[in-house]
């Protein structure tokens, strides 16, 4: 028997308001409560900003203000101080379902604060959009004499934000700081606390300023027609971040319309290509492996740039077989060995794969390593044939996959391909013209697909560049060669 | 013949096929029980040396004999053993592997069939049914994987036995006398033929039912008159799983010819009002004579909506009217009234049954709203979480898994992906003995935390656009 417990409340944050009535329950599909929060509903007109005029307020901070506040704002979400921090960590250790030791969850909420250390926030900006256009005006003179203005404007938008990652949160409230947006955040039911914890903070923090006017957080289910229909109209919001899912994605597309500009960052899968040369000398072959585990281990596997399919270059005959056997039991022997802060065991495993597991595990097709408890497995295909879950693999689960050419490899990249970890590092520069080519979107040195870097671009996705409104003033006097002149 | 003794049905457990419903559930639970856990034993004992897949996880898991029940619940096997096979098999046209792969979950000697001629899966299927007695069931995955149940001709025949049973009455409850072949079977089915479970048990109805008749096909009236043909499924599922991915498909020469077959046969097929001939059969050719009509309720709702428009209705007061399932279970909901549309048209009881490809007994809904699985089946249930056995008494929910003793040529037990709330103590006011299970089955795939959002992966993508192209026709 399960304990019942009071489910958690989580207040609705809008614009400096925390508000705490009208709960209601959220329940898992399984029947028990998850959460309570304020039914958002009742609050639809206080949520959208009504007057996009009413965001100049933040046009009167110049960017260093705006860091200033997200470095201040970060040395405050410490884990022992912070009581609400503590919360979204506390609901993070308690949550059934969840994928990452509690050694691994308090980890990550340690490195959070870590991402607005002012220097950190300054490459993030250089790397993803320009400060300049951030401040003020870039005034260019084009060839014709003009003068063109250009600046980026921030925008009304709600953030449909993925909960397998805390990080996601509170990145889509610095990015709305950065740019002057007016953010409503929708909560994922995977971390419905996170961004609240934050929005909290900024309001015991400088509960006028005007960066914490425009946040607001709440939860709804995605999908609810009576929040949708009213939030996702041309008149009151300009852009929809969305992240990730199938069915979100789809009753969005419902709302869109002129007016409305979707930002889809599209959920993605990631993988490996390794290359002839580690199959040719024992040292380049324990390396590799080391390198494959981690990509595939480092955070459970829960991330998009987690190594899922793993293509080896051995070819496709008995020996090709037998070199992508042996190399599979190394593999799996080097998932077992990530240090436990960034990897471990799941608490959860999932019942599906568990399902998929057991039906291959005697299969003459597929050799299965391991997975008889929740540690994690790797599947060698006997063949060139990837598993049919391969989109389903978690938990420290990879699908190894002998190939007889890099080209072979290669035709397996689709659109739903993000990153992708080479070895070695000499293959690079030969495969990623292609790897792009097919869909791929970041290549990288294998073993460190999940290296934690937040300056980008992270991968083709560019969230900044995207959120904002580019807007263009000319200066017009004077023309020479105009295009249309008699 | 006397009833058999539960001491004689542990010895031989088809002796339960004799029995009536009324016998079958009169067997006292504690000796329900003891005859199973004897029955699992011996099938145990028997199988272990002779089907691959069951040797090697039980020596993997070191049991060697079964000293309850429960203990046969690891040696269960998941769904997924069906199709563990490498889909490449299937796109370079290796059917020899495919044999071998097959090989391994049945006690038929199929491995030294030679499969050089098989240039597509019914190839292969109708080669294995020419030369052994197997009569695999294919059934179609949102992948495009399909799956291969190792059924044989017993079992086909247990199947269709059950079958039968599972829709005569037990005491007053109403039933069919299908079994007489007195009556025409009507379902509005899309397709007539094929391998996979229903189209398959319209074929044994002809073959055993109907055998006697001039035509025994026209005894079988069904909506689609067509073939579900594997090939086309796997086919169609293969690209439109692909489309979603995003993926350009490379047609193997195999996936190529096929696909030209494809578009001959569609070519050759006649175009007819099918619901038109189908609602005229059934409403006035049979207006006056009973009918054994087989409509689960996404199908009913539409066949009653099509008689209304046509201002038919009523049925001959001795048919009877096979419904069943749950408005959301397979992606279609249902309208609020769609109860009342259905008995303006068709009048009540609409009776409804539950059970799963892989097993040869069903279990019916009785006149207290309880599903009750015949002793034929052994039921337990299993924590979705850690797959640990809950304890068989009280009320219980869990996934559930399942020994069915009737199989000789392939492993009775399985684990489903359903959970079921089970009423071990029995004493359903049906007056059934034995357990019984809640009317609200789930499947564990349906629970999922949908508003969950991840930056990776979606399998969902695409399987929920297969859905939406296929429809919910595959079962």
């Amino acid at each position: 028997m399960k304990l019942q417990q009071t489910p958690d409340l989580i207040p609705l944050i809008i614009r400096g308001r925390i508000i705490t009535d009208n709960l209601a329950d959220f329940g898992t599909r399984r029947g028990e409560a998850a959460f309570r929060s304020p039914d958002i509903k009742q609050y639809l007109p206080d949520l959208v900003l009504e007057d996009p005029i009413d965001m100049e307020d933040m046009y009167q901070l110049s960017l260093d203000d705006i860091i200033d506040y997200l470095v201040r704002l970060g040395e405050r979400l410490d884990i022992d101080s912070n009581v609400h921090v503590r919360k979204a960590l506390d609901m993070q250790l308690a949550a059934s379902a969840k994928n990452s030791s509690e050694e691994m969850i308090i980890g990550m909420f340690k490195a959070l604060p870590r991402v607005m250390e002012k220097a950190r926030i300054k490459e993030h900006i250089h790397h993803n959009i320009g400060a300049k256009y951030l401040d003020g005006w870039v005034e260019e003179r084009m060839l014709d004499n003009r003068i063109c203005n250009i600046r980026a404007f921030g925008a009304r938008t709600v953030h449909v934000i993925a909960g397998n990652a805390s990080v996601i949160a509170l990145q889509t409230i610095m990015d709305n700081a950065l740019t002057r947006g007016d953010a409503i955040i929708k909560l994922p039911s995977n971390d419905p606390y996170f961004a609240t914890a934050v929005a909290q903070t900024m309001i015991e923090m400088e509960p006028e300023h005007p960066l914490t006017k425009h946040l607001s957080v709440g939860y709804w289910k995605g999908g609810d027609e009576a929040v949708e229909s009213f939030l996702y109209d041309a008149s009151r919001i300009e852009k929809i971040v969305a992240w990730g899912g199938f069915d979100s994605m789809r009753s969005i597309r419902n709302y869109l319309a002129p007016g409305i500009d979707l930002v889809a960052l599209d959920p993605k899968l990631s993988g490996s290509i390794i290359g002839p040369e580690a199959f040719q000398d024992q040292i380049k072959l324990e390396q590799a492996a080391k390198l494959a585990a981690t990509d595939i281990g480092i955070f459970n596997q829960g991330g998009c740039v987690s190594a899922r399919v793993i293509y080896v270059v051995t070819g496709t005959d008995a020996a090709g077989i037998a070199k992508a056997n042996e190399f599979g039991q190394m593999v799996y022997d080097n998932i077992q060995s990530l240090p436990p802060h960034l990897s471990s065991e799941s608490p959860a495993f999932d019942a599906n794969l568990r399902s998929e597991l057991d039906g291959i595990r005697y299969s003459p097709a597929f050799k299965v390593i391991g997975g008889k408890g929740a540690e994690g497995a790797v599947i060698v295909s006997q063949d060139d044939e990837l598993v049919d879950f391969s989109e389903r693999l978690d938990c420290r689960t990879a699908n190894i996959v002998p190939v007889d050419s890099l080209a072979d490899a290669l035709s397996h990249l689709t659109v739903h391909t993000q990153t992708i970890g080479i070895y070695p590092d000499s293959l690079k520069a030969q495969l990623r013209d292609q790897c792009a080519l097919r869909g791929g979107q970041r290549i990288v040195s294998l073993g460190y697909a999940a290296a934690g870097n937040i300056a980008g671009p992270h991968d083709a996705i560019e969230p900044l560049r995207r959120m904002v409104r580019w807007i263009r003033d000319d200066t017009l006097t004077e023309m020479r060669g105009v295009l249309f002149e008699g | 013949m006397n009833t058999p003794s539960p001491d004689q049905i542990a010895d031989n457990p088809e002796l339960m096929l004799t029995m009536s419903n009324d016998e079958l559930f009169a067997i006292e639970w504690p000796d329900v029980k003891a005859m199973q856990l004897k029955a699992i034993q011996s099938r145990f004992d028997d199988m272990r040396g002779r089907i691959k897949m069951l040797t090697s996880l039980a020596d993997d898991l070191g049991i060697k004999q079964i000293t309850k029940a429960e203990d046969i619940t690891p040696l269960c096997f998941p769904h997924t053993v069906y199709k563990s096979y490498s889909m490449s098999y299937i796109e370079k046209g290796r059917y020899d592997r495919l044999n071998s792969w097959l090989q391994g979950l049945t006690t038929h000697n199929i491995e030294g069939i030679d499969t050089s001629s098989c240039d597509s899966l019914e190839s292969w299927l109708s080669l294995l049914e020419q030369n052994t007695d197997m009569r695999p069931q294919g059934s179609s995955g949102t992948t495009g994987k399909c799956s291969f149940f190792p059924r044989g001709t017993a079992e086909e025949k247990f199947r269709f036995e059950n079958y039968l049973k599972v829709n005569e009455s037990f005491r007053d409850e109403p039933g069919s006398t299908l079994r007489s072949g007195d009556i025409d079977f009507f379902s509005p089915w899309p397709v007539a033929t094929g391998r996979h479970n229903i189209p398959g048990m319209f074929n044994t109805l002809r073959k055993w039912i109907y055998h006697d008749k001039e035509n025994p096909a026209a005894h079988v009236h069904t909506l689609g008159k067509g073939h579900w043909d594997l090939d086309l499924i796997w086919l169609s599922a293969r690209i439109t799983a692909a489309q979603a991915r995003g993926e350009t498909l490379k047609m193997t020469p195999v996936m190529q010819r096929l696909r030209e077959r494809l578009q001959e046969e569609q070519k050759a097929a006649p175009g007819e009002d099918q619901v038109e001939r189908f609602i005229h059969e059934l409403m006035v050719d049979f207006a006056d004579k009973p009918v054994f009509l087989f409509a689960p309720f996404q199908m009913l709702i539409p066949l009653a909506q099509e008689c209304a428009k046509r201002g038919y209705k009523g049925l001959h007061p001795d048919s009877y009217i096979l419904g069943g399932g749950k408005s959301g279970s397979k992606g279609i909901e249902f309208p609020d009234d769609w109860r009342e549309q259905c008995e303006a048209v068709f009048p009540p009881p609409y009776q409804e049954i539950y059970g799963m490809t892989e097993s040869t007994s069903i279990a019916r809904l009785c006149s207290a709203g309880q599903f009750h699985m015949p002793p034929t089946i052994a039921l337990f249930q299993l924590d979705p979480d850690t797959s640990a056995p809950l304890e068989r008494t009280g009320t219980q929910t869990g996934r559930l898994a399942l020994f069915d003793l009737l199989p000789t040529s392939y492993w009775g037990g399985m684990i489903t992906g359903d959970r079921i709330t089970i009423n071990w103590d029995g004493g359903c006011s049906c007056g059934r003995k034995g357990p019984y299970i809640d009317d609200d089955i789930v499947r564990y795939s349906n629970l999922r935390d949908d508003d969950k959002i991840t930056c990776s992966k979606s399998p969902d993508a695409y399987e929920k656009a297969v859905e939406l192209t296929l429809g919910a026709m595959f079962d």
